[in-house]
This record gives structure tokens, sequence and C-alpha cells, in this order.
């Protein structure tokens, strides 16, 4: 919450504390603050911080949520909620868009989210049917197809950026951080996404506990473990595809977010998958901050900041708490 | 029919056969010891009686009810398995991996009822584990982290219990305390125990009967005393044996022939 409000007030027009807090105060129902006069500084709030801020919330719980998953799903620590294919795909879908023959450019950004969500999704559904042995997914074979196949994506992605150099910038632009602009929109997009995904896995935490013993014991354990595979592959992958679809490609959050909360409360899901969430939105809206502030007006990719200031936070945990990570 | 009753079971891997047409018994209360040379399919009959691999023939009973016929979650409540080599997160206690055990009878939302707890701290208590409840079971030894994973298949409040290799690894101390737990447990709680095992004076010490599987067959079922003569043992190993009585408790004592004592 505090990340929230700090980054509300600071951006490359600044708006002074006081004025944020009557701005916020007068939107509440009930409250007439007088002498308010709708400026500049409420546009800026409303309709271009807010809304990103909101986003960038969504966005760093959607992949917090589907990297813990992921690491409990597959027990491998190095698991992100890209690991099976999603980011591939989404860039691929992105590329295809942005590199069109026909579209205009008011078109194609329009149709990039949608696009990437579509590209993520299919991806993820090829790789889950290559990866089915019989009735059953294992998930190294998962693992592997997921590696695979998304190689193949990324090299079709590098042949069409290569034959439509013009696009080249636009989809790598894309990659780094998204769009900061579109108000509201992508916010109430994306939030059905975000909810369905997050009231899934917190309806498998359970299992995801069980995973830990190996799935032949949670199945022995009266785990359903096909279906909560699938269902927590498909929920990680709904709500990083909406995610990367307007954030672009953002690593490390759903990498390390999940890491440091697991060292901090403890491996149980139904705990870390919501500690998870809110650690990811404060991460993200912290990290957007000073992407857009440190060189203002111009903005750094907040991959590179997540990258940058994740990193060094997370080896500090680790070596401080000194807990094994799994 | 009370107890555990598998009836011309067949399964294997990719159609291709590992167990073939094993029937075989083991009441309530007692402990049956399957033994064998490795491969002949120990822990695949295990297996498939826990529902991991799908059975070609042959049927699985507990108390009467057809155990193939349920669903992995009624499964659960019935039959808790002991696996041979037991994952275990390092980062969790041993209160939690026992709470585990509750799984097949937690609501979608996963909350533990303060009967599961008093369930789970009973199980830990039944393994002699309860001064460890709040430790890592990372910090703990083979032996310890043996007993959490006994309890945490007791806290399923089993009718039959299946151990694979319980004792692999484990020093003899702790071979006997692990089986003399087991066998105590079998009849306190009156559960069907089946496990494997390669030690078989072991077998032959805390087993009610023992089942001598080879090439995916049972050979032999019965006493160890009816099983374990020098001429079925050989045969089934491949190797010269000699059974003896054993000095201590007039159990068959099964020795290695091996080579002449060298100077």
């Amino acid at each position: 919450m505090a990340s929230i409000v700090l980054a509300v007030g600071i951006g490359a027009v600044h708006i002074p504390a006081n004025v944020v807090a009557e701005l916020l105060l007068d939107r509440l129902p009930l409250v007439e603050l007088a002498g308010i006069t709708p400026g500049t500084a409420s546009v800026i709030l409303f309709d271009i911080r807010m809304p990103r801020i909101a986003l960038m919330a969504l966005t760093g719980s959607s992949l917090a949520a589907a990297g813990a998953a992921y690491q409990g799903l597959f027990r491998n620590p190095l698991a992100d909620p890209y690991l099976v294919g999603v980011a591939s795909g989404a860039g691929l879908g992105a590329t295809l868009v942005l590199t069109g023959r026909t579209s205009a450019e008011s078109i194609a950004l329009n149709a990039v989210p949608p696009a990437a969500f579509l590209g993520g999704v299919i991806t993820v559904v090829v790789v889950v049917m290559a990866a089915r042995v019989g009735k059953t997914t294992p998930v190294t074979t998962m693992l592997l197809a997921g590696v695979a196949v998304g190689a193949f994506a990324t090299a079709v992605t590098t042949f069409l950026m290569l034959r439509r150099p013009d696009g080249l910038q636009r989809a790598f632009n894309w990659m780094l951080g998204g769009y900061s602009t579109g108000g509201w929109q992508p916010v109430k997009v994306m939030l059905p996404y975000l909810l369905v995904g997050a009231i899934t896995l917190q309806f498998s935490a359970r299992a995801l506990n069980v995973f830990q013993l190996g799935e032949e014991q949670a199945q022995q354990l009266g785990v359903n473990v096909e279906v909560m595979k699938m269902l927590l592959v498909a929920a990680a992958t709904l709500m990083t595809a909406a995610a990367v679809a307007f954030g672009g490609l953002i690593g490390f959050v759903g990498l390390i977010v999940p890491h440091a909360l697991r060292m901090l409360c403890g491996p149980d899901y139904r705990r870390l998958l919501p500690y998870s969430m809110l650690g990811g939105a404060a991460f993200l809206v912290l990290c957007d901050l000073v992407s857009r502030t440190l060189l203002a007006p111009q903005e750094i990719p907040v991959g590179v900041i997540t990258a940058l200031t994740g990193t060094p936070f997370f080896i500090f945990l680790l070596r401080k708490l000194k807990i094994s990570v799994l | 029919m009370d107890g555990l009753l598998v009836e011309n079971l067949s399964t294997g891997y990719r159609k291709h056969p590992v167990v073939t047409n094993v029937d075989m018994h083991v009441n309530r209360g007692n402990i049956v010891a399957l033994v064998g040379p490795n491969g002949a399919g120990k822990t695949t009959l295990i297996r498939a009686l826990t529902g991991i691999l799908p059975s070609v023939t042959g049927q699985v009973h507990l108390d009467g009810v057809n155990l193939q016929g349920l669903t992995s979650l009624q499964r659960a409540r019935r039959v808790a398995v002991v696996p041979q080599q037991a994952f275990l997160p390092d980062s969790i206690t041993v209160t939690q991996v026992v709470l585990l055990g509750r799984t097949p009878y937690l609501t979608l939302w996963g909350k533990e009822s303060p009967s599961d707890c008093r369930i789970a701290k009973e199980a830990m208590k039944n393994t002699g584990i309860d001064s460890l409840a709040d430790r890592l079971i990372g910090d703990l030894s083979g032996g310890e982290q043996q007993r959490a994973v006994i309890a945490r298949a007791l806290a399923q409040e089993p009718d039959a219990l299946l151990l694979d290799e319980p004792t692999a690894h484990l020093d003899l101390k702790h071979q006997n305390s692990i089986l003399t737990l087991v066998r105590n447990l079998a009849v306190e709680k009156n559960m069907a125990v089946l496990l494997t095992m390669h030690d078989l004076n072991q077998a032959a010490a805390y087993a009610h009967h023992v089942a001598l599987m080879v090439n995916g067959k049972i050979e032999a079922l019965g006493t160890p005393d009816e099983v374990f003569t020098t001429q079925k043992l050989s045969q089934a190993y491949g190797t010269p044996v000699n059974v003896i009585e054993n000095p201590n408790n007039g159990a068959p004592l099964v020795t290695n022939i091996g080579l002449p004592k060298s100077n």
C-alpha cells in the first residue's frame, strides 16, 4: 500500500503529497473538499498514473503467483512463469502483429495484447500436448517440451523481425516493457484473469504442498495429480499471458518474489501464494516507480530495474537466512 | 473377507508384464513381508496395489471393497503408503509433514481442523517422534525421517499400510526399532500391513507371513518356516544359501554360503 501511494505521487510531473491526498480524498464518496479544482494534476493522477500503477500491481501479482505455483508444481527452484513457453509464444504473437504487412500503426498497437495473449496460451497448449504420454503429462517432459517449443517460437520471432526491420524496434520495445499508455482499459481486461487465476491457485494451494512429496506420493494421498497439474498450468498460463500481453516480458518478478517470501514466511503454499501476490505487486510498483523517475522524463524498461534491484536483494536474503530454497 | 485380498493381479509397464497372476492375502493385524530378488516385481506390485499403475487383470479388495473402483481420494482414506524413497522438502517441520497425511480428509480450502491436528499429534506419539514435532524434517536422521513418514501414513487412518523397503539405508538398531514399531502398529491399529524387504532374517523375525516373489510371480506364501527353506531360497535367488535354526528365537536363519573362510 505504501509503495502505491508513494508511486502515485512521484512521476515525471511532480505532484505534491498534500495535493495527492486532497485529490484522493475528494474522490471518496461522502467527502466534499472545498476549493478543489480538477486540473492537470487530477488528470495525470487518475487517468495516467493510477491506471499504470494498478496495471503494474496486477502484473506483479500475476507473475509472482504463477512463479510460486510453477516452482511448487515442477519442484524446481529455477522455475518461473515463463517456463512452459508463455513468454516465447507471446513474443511470437506480438511480433506477428507488429511486423504484419497490412496493419496501420494504431490497429497494430491495439492488436498486440490479444495477439500476445493468444500466442502465449496456444504455445502452452502445444507444449502440454507434446508432453503427453498416454493419460499422464510428466512434469519433466513438460519442462523439456517447453524448452523445445519455446526455442522454436523464438526462432520464428527472430526470423520475422529480420524480415521486417521496421517492426523490430517496436517488437523489442514491447518485449522490454509493454506499453505504458492505455488508461484504465488494460486494468479492466486483466483483472478477471488475475481473479480467476488467483482463486484457482488458492484452492490448489493444499495440493501444491502435497506435490512437494513427489507426484506418486501426492496421488497416494488422494490428490488427483493429473487434473491438478492441468488446473495449475491453466491458471498460471492465463495469469502470465494476460500480464505479458500488456506488460511485456518482465523478468525476475516471478522467480525472485516467491523465493524471497518463501524464505520470510515459510513454504506453505496456502500462505505463500497470497503473500507472493502482495509482494509481487509492491515490488513491481516500486520498480516501475524507479524506472520512470531515475532518468525522467526518459523511461528505463521496468525489466531492467527488476533485475538490477531484485538480484542483489535476493542474494542478500539468501546469505542472511541460509535456509534451503526448497 | 477382512484384510487385503489380491486375486490374479497382473500389471506392468507399457504392455511389458512385470507382475503376473498374483494371489495373496494380508489379514488385518498381520504383517506380510514380500521378499525376492531384485527386479522380481515387489515395488511394481506395491504400485499396482495403490493404483499408481493400472492393473491388466485381477482384483484387489480391502475388507470386501474393490480398491480399483475407488478414486484416489477414497483410496487414500483406506490405504497408506510409505515409499522406498520419500521426497521431503527440507524446510518444513515434522508436524507439517505429518499433517499432509490428513490430505484425503480436507476440504477444498485445505484448512486443518483441531481434530486433524489431534490425529497428527497422536500419530507422532505412536511413532515416538512427538519430541521432534517442531524440528525441520531436513535436520533429522534417516531413522527419524522414516518415523515421520510412517507417522504421516498413520495420519491417513488407513486400514492397510504398504511399506516399500522401510529399512533400507538404516543401521541394525534402527531397522529393529522401525520393524518393531510397524509390528506393534499392525496389531494395535488392526491394520493389514504389507512390506517389501531384502533382509530375509529380518523378515523371518518380524513378519507373520512371508511371500516369496520371483519373476513377477508369488512362488511361495506362508509362515517363514514354510517358505524359507534351503531349497526354495537357493532356487529363487539363484545362489546357494543354507537355512539353519536361529539359536536366539528358533526362527529360520538364512546364511549365505559364499567363499570359504580365508585367513
